[in-house]
């Protein structure tokens, strides 16, 4: 069995050398959807690069098989999805409302349900910019979000099978998504829409019906949960009618998987938040955390692999070693990034990211398991930032800010992405007083000597503050 | 004695600093950075530690210490002016809003995407004009009413120009217009952050007299520093002690 070694981010090239220490046994151990015939997907991170591997080599990996198993598994999705596809089970594209709707798809014995929009990670950790490229020409430019790589995706039909239906939310989600959700529906497929609603503030609809306060203090009219419940019970119906299977109890079963996962990373976040020094990268924290979406497409084998990251970083934890130095400034980083050198780059100028906004925190939050399982999905979907006001959106950051846990906030603009371009003026106006610094993260692989300089400047201005 | 060195996109600047500034150099970056490095320490001669700031401080490999320009501006103009709470930097390829609070840098934002917020516009129209920057600098103190310039890029903005000389308007209007254009730009993106005076106006703009009259049309506390194209290698010398 490999034996970890002292932590340290690794290239990877460095993990090609390293994987050959690795015995057979330990590669056949880890397998998706249970099959030890193709399962198979513990493999360096060169291994996927086969459209050039210009991009990973930017990067820095944790030296961890733990690590390693997730990077092998994140990266084999495509070739998983088509696996699925060729042993029969269904493929459902569950568009635009993260983390909800693939709750209710993955009910359904062997129906896969993937996000067609996190393709948009693919441009970023290829050479290739070919996903762009074509949605550009097919109406989607550069000022639309990123997201846009899906709509390319569904043309090009070589990163993911023709799913057999596809359930897209709109109403209070990324309007620019929206829109390339309806040039995809165009395209031929089989569609469903549902609208998630804005949080809207309480104030104007007390006097018409009662209000519902969310763990995290947001409240919102009672009828906006009933109205959700309603399009819960469409898409619910919907598999029914594709799967010829109608029994809720799976419903509770997979609320349950849901709720192992977010368990999980909360505590995975909470640990590694907490210790001295920082035992695990903040690139591979963000690819945990986005994993709540829908497992990767097997929430089986995601929940082990999150087992075993949480076993690591536990072991550095009681060790006290990690892969920051003790005296990293620890910040909080608002929106995914554009480009995952960023998150790799900041830790080489000795900041820490210790607390997230990436606009998915209602895939974060646990689902009540005490209630009727559609009541307790939009319930925890209304606690969604994506969906309420901006000064909501940061009220977690400004608290963290407010009791010293962060000393400083990162905003990352997609370049594109049109609630970044609403938002970021809005929110570095609520956050006036603090250190704030906000950057447009351009195309891929645009990372230029400027932004660096802005933030190492940032960098500075935190340790100078310190003083 | 240290040799604070800033390279800069346009221009390398380097100072001997020992409680003061006891020589000053600078040469023309010209896309030879190392070259403008390898000539600042020949000219200067002995020193003791090196400094490095600017875009090209990567590049000066045996730098004792390095630091981003952000900083070394704010540590350059503590040094200038402890009373100083806000620095504008109209350099060549960016320029730079630094807000400064106890000596230490607070906030900050920069315009490096278009060139009409940097330097780079006075030194297009100048060349459109005919005039050196020194030329361009005197006309415009000259103006007693500056022309409006309202477009938003160096392109257009040289067409606009055109076509206010063809119109039969005062050179020395024009070109204070000019002036007024680009503060006007820079305190835009300087109010994301809120100015406040008194204002160190420094980097190689602040040796254009036309610039520096256009920024005190706006505010009435603005300073400049007896180097004001040296702040940045200041800083970083200052930032080693």
């Amino acid at each position: 069995m490999y034996k970890d070694p002292k932590p340290k981010k690794i290239t990877m090239d460095e993990w090609s050398v390293r994987f050959k220490n690795i015995d057979n046994k330990t590669i056949k151990k880890f397998v998706y959807y249970n099959n030890h015939d193709w399962g198979l997907y513990l493999q360096p991170p060169a291994t996927f690069m086969v459209y050039g591997t210009r991009e990973l080599r930017r990067l820095r990996f944790d030296n961890s098989l733990a690590a390693l198993r997730m990077w092998g598994f994140v990266f084999n999705e495509s070739e998983r999805l088509f696996r699925a596809r060729q042993s029969g089970k269904k493929i459902v594209a569950t568009m635009g409302d993260l983390g909800t709707v693939s709750i209710i798809v993955m009910a359904f014995p062997d129906c896969i349900p993937f996000y067609p929009e996190c393709i948009w990670w693919t441009p970023f950790f290829n050479e290739s910019t070919v996903l762009l490229d074509l949605a550009s020409e097919l109406g989607a430019p550069e000022a639309a979000c990123f997201s846009r790589a899906a709509l390319a995706a569904f043309v090009k039909k070589a990163y993911f099978p023709k799913p057999d239906y596809i359930f897209a939310s709109t109403g209070a989600t990324c309007d620019d998504y929206s829109c390339i959700m309806q040039s995809i529906e165009h395209l031929g497929y089989d569609f469903m829409w549902l609208e998630v609603p804005l949080r809207r503030s309480p104030a104007k609809h007390v006097s018409m019906d009662s209000l519902v306060k969310t763990k995290n203090g947001f409240e919102y009219p009672r009828r906006f949960e009933e109205y959700l419940i309603k399009e819960y019970e469409k898409v619910w119906q919907k598999m029914v009618e594709i799967t010829g299977i109608d029994d809720q109890n799976l419903l509770m079963v997979s609320i349950k998987k849901a709720n192992q996962v977010r368990t999980l990373v909360e505590k995975i976040k909470r640990t590694t938040y907490q210790a001295g020094n920082a035992p695990f990268p903040a690139l591979e924290l963000m690819t945990i955390e986005f994993g709540n979406l829908y497992g990767y497409a097997d929430m089986d084998e995601w929940i082990r692999i999150l087992e075993m990251i949480y076993e690591t970083i536990v072991e550095r934890t009681k060790k006290n070693i990690g892969i920051i130095s003790e005296d990293a400034i620890p910040i909080a980083w608002v929106n995914p990034t554009a480009d995952p050198y960023l998150l790799d780059y900041v830790e080489r100028i000795g900041l820490r990211v210790v607390d997230t906004e990436y606009v998915i925190n209602q895939a974060l939050v646990e689902i009540d398991e005490q209630i009727e399982p559609f009541r307790a999905l939009a319930q925890s979907f209304m606690q969604a930032s994506l969906i309420g006001s901006t000064a909501q959106r940061i009220s977690s950051i400004n608290k963290a800010m407010r009791t010293g846990k962060i000393e400083g906030i990162l905003i990352t603009n997609m370049l594109g992405g049109s609630h970044c371009a609403m938002e970021t003026k809005l929110m570095e106006r609520l956050l006036k007083d603090k250190p704030v610094l906000a950057i447009d993260v351009p195309a891929p692989f645009g990372i230029t000597e400027q932004i660096k300089t802005r933030l190492q400047a940032f960098a500075e201005v935190l340790h100078e503050r310190r003083k | 004695m240290v040799l604070g060195l800033d390279v800069g996109s346009c221009y390398t600047k380097g100072v001997l600093f020992d409680n003061g500034v006891k020589k000053e150099y600078v040469v023309n970056t010209a896309y030879k950075p190392k070259i403008a490095i390898a000539e600042i320490k020949k000219k200067l001669g002995d020193f003791d530690k090196i400094a490095a700031t600017g875009y090209g401080r990567n590049l000066v490999s045996d730098a004792d210490h390095v630091i981003t320009e952000i900083s070394a501006f704010g540590r350059g103009a503590f040094a200038a002016n402890p009373l100083i709470r806000t620095i504008i930097d109209v350099g060549g390829q960016d320029s730079k809003i630094i807000k400064v609070r106890d000596g230490r840098v607070d906030r900050f934002v920069m315009n490096d995407r278009c060139a009409a917020g940097t330097g780079n516009f006075v030194e297009k129209i100048a060349q459109a004009l005919n005039l050196t920057l020194k030329e361009f600098g005197t006309l415009a103190l000259q103006s007693t009413s500056p022309e409006t310039i309202d477009s938003l890029c160096v392109v257009m903005a040289e067409s606009e120009i055109l076509s206010l000389t063809a119109e039969g308007k005062e050179p020395r209007d024009i070109v204070a217009g000019v002036c007024d254009s680009l503060m006007r730009r820079i305190v835009n993106l300087g109010a994301q952050i809120g100015i406040e005076e008194p204002i160190l106006f420094c980097g190689g703009g602040a040796l254009n007299p036309g610039l520096v009259k256009a920024l005190k049309r706006i505010y009435e506390d603005v300073i400049v520093p007896e180097h004001p194209q040296f702040i940045g290698a200041i800083g970083a010398a200052v930032s080693l002690r």
